[in-house]
């Protein structure tokens, strides 16, 4: 990592959020390791999806790993949000024996990658792995072979708990620690989605990842009055002087929106 | 003269120096301790692409063999791409089939255990099912003549095999093993041995479990067998809870003592300042040498800039009947300290408030009054952080470094 002279010179990506973005000096500092956070519904999923499809609109790569919901089921999710597909280079990687020729068409610039270790774990059950085999080494494996052909930059992994039940985690804090200095080594912008305990002071399970992580994303659903309302807060952002305030998150005409930042919304 | 021969020409009036001899570079970090045959003709280290390197004594090569097997391309999506080859545990020397020539066990990361003969040609393997990082315990554990080879792997079975590689008995602990096991002669052979857990076992030589014992973390360290106290033999460990135990026969805990930070490798024990009672060595995370007495009683430590992490050396380098003991830190740097260490005095008028009866003032000035720490009689910089301290017991004694780098060296001591 190189030092700045200037804050100018901080080269950010935008989270594609109208209102937060604003909030955050324009974005996430490149090359941050950022955890998104929130409990099921809040929209985890979609959030960094739409950042790797505007990414790739910008003619960025991006790798989407999902180890748990399947690409079929992810994608057409991201259609019923109304995401034009057609509009980007949209590669999905099915399986590990051909990786070099499946990403080959993303060489080109503004591509959106998609690999499914469910699917791929489903495929390879009846395999007996030599010792020392990991999912976590196959995350990585997989995130460097994509690098070597691509010109890869953003990196989502959905989901960290996920990882928790795939990889072997007896000593999850030197785990995880690994994980983070990996993928700042990798040079990547990186989103970690996080299944947050139903607390706001358990942002995550093993309670290390907030402090390992550069930045933390809050997502919640907030209850008032039998209406239940998305909320969106930035925890922490290294190198960002970032309003800290919840803001309601909505999505609408195929965008994300976070407002009313500080104030109780109009119910 | 340097400080070494100034301090050594104050004893027995002998002067000398510590002095590099040779070094080796191999072609990878090189990821075990050296071990020496009880000849010095061989030396054999491990790499982190899995070669396993025989040099003589004179660190000239005899012989490399790779020994990792092929794999598929879907295994190897799987593992760690640059380390899945790295042999980790130091590999021992013995003549394990008592043909009159010593064989040379060697275990890599890929949990396979592996004979070679002295030149180096694969006499048998066997598979665990996971990673190996510990070295095997080579030594006739059920008294019928023959060498049995007993290694832990991280799939928490700890295998008891023939000298011809042959399965004899395996047991299942509650997590991974990477800690040596050690024997414990007594009315029935105990083989000891530590886990990922922080349990410690004991089991017969039918591999049945005894008794086990619980510390707070995760032990790598090799358990010590020794007499500290009387006539009963007692078990050394270290846990990575920061703590070192003394156990009796059964199990039973005798003391323990606090250190300040993880405890990764084996304790020594020795009688370092001739008072008949043998006295306890080990390195910490701390950054300090301890060295606590047979009770588990602080008596000095020494304290470098960064965690010591291998095993001390306890030898009398120079032939003077006193015992100097070398660690290796993280700090970059080996250190010699006198093995009686320094007393400072609670007041000496005159000189400030407090004193020491030797060395310079300025090492005490942080230092408590009343109490013992380590005496520094010589340091040597080596390339990074220090992983491993070998002796060499030859006409003049020396002894292998290595230091997570391609590189090791040999230093020996040369009487002026």
């Amino acid at each position: 990592m190189e030092i700045i002279k200037n804050k100018k010179e901080i080269e950010r990506v935008k989270t594609h959020i109208i209102g937060l973005d604003e909030n955050l000096e324009g974005g996430i500092p490149i090359n941050h390791t950022v955890l998104f956070s929130g409990t099921a519904g809040t929209m985890k999923s979609s959030i960094t999806f739409n950042i790797l499809y505007n990414e790739a609109l910008d003619g960025n790569t991006g790798l989407y790993l999902t180890l748990e919901q399947s690409t079929d089921s992810l994608l057409n999710h991201m259609v019923n949000l109304d995401f034009d597909l057609s509009k980007i280079n949209l590669i999905v990687i099915p399986d590990i024996s051909n990786i070099e020729k499946d990403i080959k068409s993303a060489t080109k610039k503004g591509s959106l990658i998609i690999a499914d270790l469910g699917a791929i774990r489903k495929k390879l059950k009846d395999t007996k792995f030599s010792s020392g085999s990991d999912w976590l080494n196959a995350i990585f494996n997989l995130i460097k072979k994509v690098a070597k052909s691509t010109d890869l930059k953003l990196f989502v992994l959905d989901s960290l708990a996920a990882l928790y039940v795939l990889s072997k985690f007896e000593d999850p804090r030197s785990k995880l620690f690994f994980i983070f200095e990996s993928l700042r080594d990798l040079n990547l912008t990186s989103y970690l989605i996080s299944e947050a305990p139903y607390s706001r002071n358990n942002i995550t399970e093993f309670g290390v990842e907030e402090y390992l992580a550069d930045g933390v994303i809050q997502l919640q659903l907030t209850e008032r009055y039998r209406k239940v309302t998305r909320e969106i807060s930035i925890v922490k952002m290294r190198t960002t002087n970032c309003n800290l305030d919840i803001f309601t998150l909505e999505y609408k005409n195929g965008k994300f929106q976070a407002m009313y930042g500080g104030k109780t919304p109009v119910i | 003269m340097d400080i070494f021969s100034k301090l050594f020409g104050f004893k027995k009036e002998k002067r000398g120096k510590i002095v590099k001899e040779w070094d080796f570079l191999a072609d990878e970090t090189i990821t075990t301790n050296p071990a020496v045959s009880k000849d010095n003709s061989l030396i054999v280290f491990g790499t982190k692409n899995g070669k396993v390197y025989a040099l003589d004594n004179k660190g000239k090569i005899k012989w490399i063999i790779e020994v990792h097997k092929k794999l598929r391309k879907e295994e190897l999506f799987f593992l760690e791409e640059d380390k899945f080859k790295q042999i980790s545990a130091e590999p021992v020397i013995a003549d394990i089939n008592n043909d009159g020539q010593d064989e040379i066990v060697v275990s890599s990361e890929m949990g396979i255990i592996y004979t070679l003969s002295n030149g180096g040609k694969l006499l048998w393997s066997f598979s665990t099912q996971d990673v190996i990082t510990a070295s095997p315990l080579i030594a006739d554990i059920d008294n019928d003549g023959n060498l049995e080879i007993v290694i832990g792997s991280n799939d928490s079975f700890l295998y008891a095999l023939n000298n011809n590689g042959k399965l004899i008995w395996k047991f299942k602990a509650q997590s991974g093993i990477e800690s040596i096991p050690a024997i414990l002669r007594s009315v029935q052979n105990q083989i000891i041995f530590g886990s990922n857990d922080g349990t410690v076992y004991s089991l017969n030589d039918k591999g049945r479990l005894l008794w086990k014992f619980k510390t707070g973390d995760k032990i790598t360290a090799q358990p010590t067998i020794g007499r500290i106290d009387d006539d009963k033999l007692s078990i050394i460990i270290g846990s990575q809870d920061s703590c070192l135990y003394a156990l009796d026969e059964k199990g039973k805990l005798i003391w323990k003592y606090e250190s300040g930070g993880k405890i990764f490798s084996k304790a020594v024990i020795s009688d370092i300042d001739n008072d008949k009672r043998p006295e306890i060595l080990f390195g910490s995370c701390d950054d300090k040498l301890h060295v606590i007495s047979n009770r588990g009683n602080k008596i000095w430590d020494y304290e470098t800039n960064f965690w010591v992490v291998s095993s001390p050396l306890v030898m009398d380098i120079n032939n003077d009947n006193k015992l100097e003991i070398f660690i290796g830190s993280y700090d970059n740097y080996i250190y010699m300290l006198d093995s009686e260490g320094n007393f400072v005095l609670d007041y000496m008028p005159g000189i400030s408030s407090i004193t020491q009866q030797s060395g310079h003032y300025s090492d005490i000035i942080t230092k408590e009054p009343g109490d013992f720490y380590g005496k520094l009689l010589w340091k040597q910089k080596v390339d990074s952080i220090v992983t491993g301290l070998k002796f060499i017991k030859e006409k003049r004694k020396g002894m292998l470094v290595t230091t997570n780098t391609k590189k090791l060296d040999k230093f020996i001591y040369e009487e002026n």
